[in-house]
């Protein structure tokens, strides 16, 4: 069963890391009341603006919790625009990435 | 006044290297005409030790070599209150650092040695009140002259004769060292500013608000230009500078400009309305709907990372103004917080403490992104994907922290690079915090996707979507 988190519905906006933060907190509690099996679908249709700072306090840290392999399997992302595609792709791939510690 | 190295220095004995304007030409206050050529040797000299040097050797300089030909060059001003200030004071800070000079400076107030009679009338009033503040046996030194002066007067003056010293180009190392030399004589400073040039420019206008707020006691503002005097007005500048209040700045706003609004960290709220603030601004100068995503993005990281990492308590200074004919949109963020350099030194990560070598390399690293000066779970992205943009776009972007400012030049196309060509650095006297300035080509293109296609590690592309 899918679990949708509408970004919309989210209060606040999209351009700052305390709002991101914000986000973080809901979109973990809304993990935690997915059952095993379930998927989180996070749907961004209606948000045409995020900064990167935004989406890395948000869906970089979320991801970046719950690991690779948990995020792939019960994580859905849907309805981006292209600009907000690319970004949290970007976000992602570096949140997700193999660590380097020497820098980062 | 240019004294040309053209013979080998004698053992004991102290030339003026300075370079640039004759000091005290064009009928200009001595005082600000010796700052600059202080600053033009400052682009000689290769460290601050050897600025102090120069200084130095003008304040030995043998009277022969005629400082107080210097000084009779500023006659064309010495009506002016603060010019025979000025001259007074470096008559009894010469005086103070030894009897040659003070004998050079009787001669003339006496007569025995010519001397333009205006002038000798400054030096013999010097000469009293040194004289008659002198306490037999005492020691005094020049700082202790300064100081007395500057108790005695408490203003100084800051006069901003080039419409360049406000903007980006090189005369903008002339501001900062007006800056720098103004809080060298005490803090706090009561400041007098003579605005002299037609056109002013928001980068030294915030810089000087940041400045004033920390640094200075009261403001008063002078424009030569009825044009920049009405600017001050309706930009509800004046008020905030001399009056030291915040100003409700969105009932400031015009159709070319965001009135100067100061942001703290505890405001989050008024740094996201300034960001959309200057998002319309923009957008009254675009036809082109989907640029403002890509502007609100750029302010709004912008400022949220100047803001967050300033730890500055008087808070950052946000100013934009769009000149539509130029087909330019000119914003500036600036505060007196610590530094990039400083907060990379306090970071708790060891790596970016040990990258952070110095201001240059710390400058370089905050236009990097993912590096930051915070915790290892929180990265940075906000001034590389401004400095992306701009440089997309065809502006200009500065960044200056310290004594060092980095600035890039774009150019139009989607050619990408991996190492900017345009950068440039200038050294100067410091800014104490950070300033972010930026101009923006109104006909220029903004591609936020595909900046934000470029955040990702480049060997790593990954589509996440379903």
């Amino acid at each position: 069963m899918a679990h949708v988190f509408r970004l919309k519905d989210s209060p606040g906006g999209f351009l700052t890391r305390r709002e991101g933060e914000e986000i973080r907190k809901l979109l973990l509690d809304a993990f935690e009341r997915t059952g095993m099996g379930d998927t989180l679908s996070i749907d961004f249709s209606g948000v045409h603006l995020m900064t990167p700072s935004f989406a890395d306090e948000s869906l970089g840290k979320f991801a970046e919790r719950l690991g690779r392999e948990s995020f792939l399997t019960r994580v859905e992302l849907v309805g981006a625009n292209e600009t907000i595609r690319e970004l949290v792709n970007s976000i992602l791939a570096e949140r997700l990435a193999p660590r380097d510690n020497a820098t980062r | 006044m240019i004294v040309p190295r053209t013979r080998p220095r004698r053992p004991g004995a102290h030339r003026i290297r300075l370079h640039g304007q004759p000091i005290g030409a064009g009928g200009q206050c001595f005082y600000c005409d010796l700052t600059r050529s202080l600053m033009a040797q400052v682009d000689q000299a290769r460290s601050e030790s050897e600025l102090r040097r120069e200084v130095a050797e003008l304040l030995h300089f043998g009277p022969r070599r005629g400082v107080p030909r210097l000084l009779e060059r500023s006659l064309a001003r010495i009506h002016e209150p603060s010019v025979r200030t000025h001259l007074a004071t470096l008559v009894r800070a010469l005086c103070a650092q030894n009897d040659v000079w003070r004998g050079e400076f009787k001669r003339r107030a006496s007569g025995e040695k010519r001397c333009d009679a205006r002038l000798r009338e400054v030096i013999a009033d010097a000469l009293r009140e040194e004289n008659s503040s002198r306490v037999p046996g005492e020691r005094v030194t020049v700082p202790d002259v300064l100081r007395r002066t500057r108790a005695a007067e408490s203003t100084g003056v800051l006069t901003i004769d080039d419409k360049e010293e406000l903007g980006f180009g090189p005369a903008s190392k002339f501001f900062l060292a007006k800056l720098h030399t103004l809080r060298r004589q005490g803090t706090p400073v009561d400041l007098a500013v003579h605005v002299k040039c037609e056109i002013v420019y928001p980068h030294g206008l915030a810089m000087l608000a940041a400045w004033a707020e920390r640094f200075a006691a009261r403001v008063q503002l002078a424009a030569d230009n009825p044009g920049v005097a009405r600017y001050l007005d309706a930009t509800g500048y004046r008020q905030v500078v001399e009056e030291m209040v915040t100003i409700d700045a969105p009932r400031w706003d015009g159709e070319h400009h965001v009135a100067i609004t100061r942001v703290e960290r505890e405001e989050q709220a008024k740094a996201d309305e300034v960001a959309r603030r200057v998002v319309d601004l923009f957008e009254r100068h675009l036809s082109i709907d989907p640029q403002r995503d890509a502007l609100t993005i750029v302010f709004a990281e912008l400022i949220e990372n100047v803001y967050r990492h300033a730890r500055s308590n008087v808070g950052a200074y946000v100013m934009a103004q769009a000149f539509p004919t130029a087909r330019r949109l000119h914003v500036v963020v600036a505060d007196t917080g610590i530094g990039i350099y400083a907060g990379f030194r306090e970071s708790d990560l060891i790596e970016v403490r040990a990258r952070a070598t110095d201001e240059r390399a710390a400058i370089d690293m905050a236009l990097e992104k993912l590096v930051t000066s915070k915790s290892s779970r929180h990265k940075g992205y906000g001034l590389f994907v401004v400095r992306e943009l701009v440089r997309r776009n065809g502006g200009r972007m500065r960044l200056t922290s310290g004594r060092w400012t980095k600035e890039f030049s774009g150019e139009h196309g989607t050619r990408r690079r991996t190492r900017s060509s345009e950068a440039t650095w200038a050294e100067h006297l410091p800014w104490n915090g950070t300033e972010v300035s930026l101009i923006f080509d109104l006909d220029g293109p903004l591609p936020l996707t595909e900046v934000y296609r470029d955040l990702g590690p480049p060997d790593h592309r990954e589509d996440f979507f379903g």
